[in-house]
């Protein structure tokens, strides 16, 4: 492993992380939605939630790259606002990576909201706890297993994230240049050695986390 | 019986022309409580557990107007329902309902926290001597007995700073002598703390022993209101007077 190699991996590891910390905000939100409430429109939003997952990730790109180009509706708004630019920069890896994972947050915590007893909110809020108070001090907690879960699975999925993040942020080495896209370049560029160090640290990553994501969605909760 | 001190005005339940629909029966209603503890007598699936449900707010009534201390909680006509969290209301369901991922402490002190207190109430240890709570407040859930959960659960909902408690069975768990014992001192609390409390049993003794007031519902409808009625009723047919007790013996 050269300084490059462990620079890029960091890098990696810190986009990776950072997508998952802006997912899970609106994450939560629309998974206990989806979980708790209905309403006209449900099976619209959780269609589009879903797109990422069924579209190829190169076309999930080009969605993005128009809305967030400087001529694009979201794009022309933070520069305008904030003076920011999301194509080719590292934010736009951030925004590739977290719409990439998302789906599959959202589903984990579906499951999990939705196996949380109700009769736990219901006797919360009858002791005065706010509908937030409910969710933090009731619903979360006792949803964590599968909500960590889903954290881990949408980590593992921002690792090895390529299509969306190429279109959008480009392969620009210390700049944007993730390990999946790494790993293309260098087997473009026919480094096969390099390539495949990079995959055993990819393939490690995956391993631990997909495997740790599944122990805690199978262990039984200890919990009376 | 314990009867109110002199001057004391008890808050009222006014349950006015309530219906909440079931799937066997509607539970109809038009009662006024104005007495500190009412229990609640009638045979399972008689609606008890509905109504306290519809009072507390977790479910909606389908007409009618529920209206406490001069306060609508639910007005179906006027489109008006308020949320469960604002109704002081403190809610001993049948099944516990204890949060499992808290400790009994933190059970404890849930509704006080949720209701904006800090630290713990002012009545916090007399009410664990009450409940006799001391030996189970820095214990984990896990391994609790029946009993012990629903002890907890009592104290739970009465340091909740709750103006109305609604009593579903909440002692059924417990031997009979540790029930009576503990009654006592619930009673001695409702007229101290000047709560408004609901009591649901299956025994009529204890009804008789330490409530004002009885309403008896068979499918939804009120069928006796009264100590006295409910009392005469129990002498012509003194088998019921004590079975809820021997039953769980």
């Amino acid at each position: 492993m050269t300084p490059e190699d462990w620079h890029l991996v960091g890098f990696t590891l810190g986009m990776a992380a950072l997508s998952t910390a802006v997912l899970i905000p609106p994450g939560l939100w629309l998974a206990w939605l989806l979980a708790r409430r209905n309403w006209p429109g449900k099976t619209w939003v959780e269609t589009v939630v879903a797109l990422p997952l069924i579209l190829p990730p190169v076309a999930t790109g080009l969605i993005l790259l128009k809305l967030f180009s400087r001529r694009g509706w979201l794009g022309a708004f933070l520069w305008e606002t904030f003076g920011l630019s999301v194509v080719f920069t590292w934010r736009g890896v951030v925004v590739a990576l977290a719409l990439m994972s998302l789906p599959l947050f959202v589903r984990s915590a579906r499951v999990a909201f939705a196996g949380v007893n109700r009769r736990h909110e219901q006797i919360a809020a009858s002791l005065g706890a706010t509908p937030t108070r409910v969710f933090w001090t009731v619903s979360v907690p006792l949803a964590r297993r599968g909500l960590l879960a889903g954290v881990l699975l949408a980590f593992a999925r921002a690792l090895g994230e390529f299509g969306a993040t190429v279109v959008l942020a480009g392969n620009i080495p210390d700049r944007t240049q993730t390990l999946a896209l790494a790993i293309y370049q260098s087997v473009q560029m026919g480094d096969d050695d390099h390539a495949f160090r990079l995959l055993m640290i990819s393939l490690i990553l995956a391993f631990v986390l997909a495997g740790t994501s599944e122990w805690l969605s199978r262990r039984p909760d200890t919990r009376p | 019986m314990a009867l109110p001190p002199p001057g004391y005005q008890t808050m009222s339940l006014h349950l006015q022309k309530l219906i909440a629909r079931l799937p066997e029966f509607s539970l109809e209603l038009d009662v006024e409580l104005d007495r500190p503890m009412t229990g609640l007598f009638g045979p399972s699936g008689a609606g008890k557990t509905t109504l306290l449900e519809t009072i507390a707010g977790l479910r909606s009534p389908d007409a009618g107007r529920i209206v406490f201390d001069q306060q609508i909680l639910a007005d179906i006509a006027a489109g008006l329902a308020l949320p469960p969290h604002l109704r002081r209301i403190g809610y001993v369901p049948q099944d516990v309902a204890l949060f499992p991922h808290l400790p009994v402490r933190q059970n404890l002190l849930y509704g006080w926290h949720a209701r904006g207190g800090r630290g713990r109430p002012s009545h916090w240890d007399e009410t664990i001597e009450m409940m006799e709570l001391s030996d189970l407040v820095d214990r984990p859930l896990t391994g609790l007995s029946g009993g012990e959960r629903q002890r907890v659960a009592l104290g739970r909902a009465i340091l909740s700073s709750a103006r109305l408690w609604l009593l579903d069975e909440p002692l059924a768990s417990l031997d009979h002598p540790v029930r009576r014992r503990l009654l006592s001192r619930l009673r001695n609390w409702v007229d101290r703390l000047d709560v408004t409390a609901i009591y649901v049993s299956h025994d009529p003794g204890e009804i008789v022993d330490w409530c004002d007031d009885v309403l008896v519902i068979e499918t939804g409808r009120l069928v006796g209101r009264g100590i006295p009625g409910f009392t005469a009723s129990l002498l012509q047919d003194k088998s019921k007077l004590h079975s809820g007790s021997q039953d769980r013996r």
